[in-house]
């Protein structure tokens, strides 16, 4: 499983943070949200930020303590949070900024799909956030996130080079 | 086909496995000096502060050995080797041999060389054993007067540790703000002004002039004739790689062991790895060493897979740094202070959050980040993938502005301060 993101259809609304940093805190704080929008409102485009459960993880990886492992059932990347030391490599490692820093408490976090039913999806209107299923769509996501990222910079009048 | 690994640490670790994943017959060896099954060393600070215990900060499950059926030969120097006989010599006598060699032998401590510099009280911090030395003398003497010289990464957590443990600490600098390498000197205030909080006594734009005692050490004296009482100095002025394996092969060296993007040396058959190589870096444009766990990382596993018969390209290096202090984050990314022609862009400076990018024409060269650091892996991604970035000029401002405002409109069920 992984959340396909569709900026296209974004309306940077917040929604998404709001209610993901509502389940994981119980309060409205973006800071604390798994995902997050960042916003170009010249273009009116919206980019919600967040993992994309790659098949071969940079932030597990680096990770000193394998503190980040895959879920067996819903293949998100979960930070195991007894063994995350808090060294942020995870974090500066990540290309699509999909893993934050809760400084309160010293460790990383980031989506863990909601066990396989996240609620971002649920109170996005527009259907930005869609729940993919399937290892079949690897190959499909791949393609997906760069050609967003490549359209998006068209979209803002950059000549890509790629 | 017989490997040979020298340092257990993050490039030598993760060549073996992935060596492993590749061969799955071949011998694989790793030699450290070091006695302990591979640690993450950027953790000994945690252990330091009492935060954590040894076993905490493994970098592998116990048993990792066995699993991967490699020869760890632990507590043991190797001196030299012989290329042309592919054979390398330990301390204590025995000879290894092997047909591909993997030189991942980190780096060490700079140690000052300034009078009094061979009296005991004076240690470095880079590893497990140092980290267990300090704990046991502070422990041993509540109370002791401490001094950390150099104002780098490992200097504040090592501040950070002793404050932990409800110790003060007095921090000689030599440059006029902490953290030079990595953030400019508006981020460093922020940091240092934390610092001075938390009860830190900071030495600016002083450097060590020398240390003082009989045989023990009592004092240093600062250049401009301050003398400050001190029984331990924990000195982390930078480090320099380990070469003395490649010099004495003969090897091409510079900064660091020269490598191409395959992690190979100027002699085939021989790789290197982490803090000791030095690599192109694509945002300095030269061969840099890049003395980071992330790069230690993607260049072990490059060095093995090459090793064991692929041809992979390491990723670009470059440098990325995220630092914390007393629950401050900040983080930076390629140039933090611009160049001419360069140009700067500061998108919010308050209190305890300040976000600067630095560009070059249409292309991110530079970011550095206090408060949210999540968007520095993309930064990284852009600056070392060279993707022009020229829109966030335009409107990265405006998301974290809005952002801002965002926050003080939920302000009610906000507890951040
Ligand atoms: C306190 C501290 C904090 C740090 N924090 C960070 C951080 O926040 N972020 C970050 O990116 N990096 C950090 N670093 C740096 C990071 O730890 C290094 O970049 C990383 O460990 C490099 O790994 P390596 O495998 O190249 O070498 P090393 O970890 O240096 O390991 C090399 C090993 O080889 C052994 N060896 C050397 N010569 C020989 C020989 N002749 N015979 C046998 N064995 C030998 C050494 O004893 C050592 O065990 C920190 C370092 C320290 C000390
Ligand atoms: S912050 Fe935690 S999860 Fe991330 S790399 Fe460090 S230890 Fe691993």
């Amino acid at each position: 499983m992984y959340l396909d993101v569709n900026p296209e259809l974004c309306t940077g609304c917040s929604l998404c943070e709001a209610f993901c940093s509502f389940r994981r805190e119980k309060a409205i704080w973006p800071t604390k949200s798994c995902i997050s929008v960042l916003k170009y409102e010249r273009e009116a485009l919206y980019i919600p930020f967040t993992c994309q459960q790659c098949e071969k993880a940079i932030c597990a990886e680096v990770c000193p303590v394998q503190a980040i492992k895959r879920n067996a059932h819903t293949r998100a990347w979960e930070i195991d949070a007894n063994k995350c030391m808090g060294c942020k490599m995870c974090v500066a490692s990540c290309p699509l900024g999909g893993v934050a820093f809760d400084p309160h408490r010293g460790r990383a976090f980031k989506c863990d799909l909601c066990g396989g039913d996240p609620e971002c999806v649920k109170v996005c209107a527009p259907g930005a956030l869609k729940l993919v299923k399937g290892p079949e769509v690897v190959l499909a996501k791949r393609r997906r996130v760069t050609q967003n990222m490549l359209h998006l910079l068209q979209n803002w009048g950059v000549e890509t080079h790629v | 086909m017989r490997y040979l690994i020298i340092g257990n640490s993050a490039a030598g670790v993760t060549a073996a496995e992935a060596i492993r994943k590749i061969d799955t017959k071949g011998e694989i060896t790793i030699v450290s000096d070091e006695p302990y099954p591979a640690y993450s060393r950027i953790f000994i600070t945690n252990v330091l502060a009492g935060k954590a215990r040894p076993e905490n900060i493994l970098m592998r499950p116990p048993g990792f050995y066995e699993e991967f059926q490699i020869k760890a030969v632990l507590g043991q120097k190797v001196v030299q080797i012989d290329p042309a006989n592919h054979e390398a010599y330990l301390e204590k006598g025995a000879v290894l041999t092997f047909d591909r060699l993997l030189l991942a032998t980190g780096a060490s401590p700079q140690l000052p060389s300034v009078p009094g510099s061979g009296l005991r009280g004076i240690t470095g911090m880079r590893t497990l054993a140092d980290a267990l030395e300090v704990a046991k003398r502070i422990e041993d003497t509540p109370g002791l007067p401490v001094v950390v010289v150099g104002g780098g990464l490992v200097s504040l957590k090592v501040t950070e540790a002793l404050i932990g443990r409800g110790g003060e600490a007095t921090l000689i600098v030599k440059s006029p703000q902490v953290l030079s390498q990595m953030l400019d000197e508006r981020a460093a205030g922020i940091i240092q002004r934390r610092m001075a909080d938390a009860g830190v006594t900071i030495r600016l734009g002083c450097d060590l002039r020398a240390y003082e005692g009989e045989g023990e050490l009592e004092a240093v004296y600062l250049e401009d004739g301050q003398e400050i009482a001190a029984r331990l100095a924990i000195v982390a002025k930078g480090v320099r790689p380990n070469l003395e394996l490649a010099q004495g092969a003969g090897l091409h060296v510079n900064q660091g062991i020269v490598v191409n993007p395959y992690q190979e040396t100027s002699r085939e058959g021989i790789y290197a790895a982490g803090d000791v190589a030095e690599a192109y870096d694509p945002v300095r444009q030269q061969g840099s060493v890049n003395a980071m766990w992330p790069n230690a990382v993607f260049q072990g596993e490059a060095a093995g897979l090459n090793m064991a018969g692929q041809r992979v390209a390491c990723r670009p290096g470059t440098r990325v740094n995220a630092a914390s202090f007393l629950g401050l984050q900040a983080a930076s990314v390629g140039r933090v202070r611009p160049l001419d022609g360069d140009e700067e862009e500061v998108v919010v400076n308050r209190e305890g959050y300040y976000h600067k990018l630095v560009f070059r024409e249409e292309f991110l060269v530079g970011a550095v980040i206090v408060g949210d650091i999540r968007s520095i892996g993309h930064y990284r991604w852009l600056i070392a993938e060279q993707k022009p970035a020229h829109f966030l000029r335009r409107e990265l401002g405006r998301k974290i502005y809005n952002f801002s405002a965002y926050r003080l409109q939920v302000a009610p069920w906000c507890r951040e301060a």
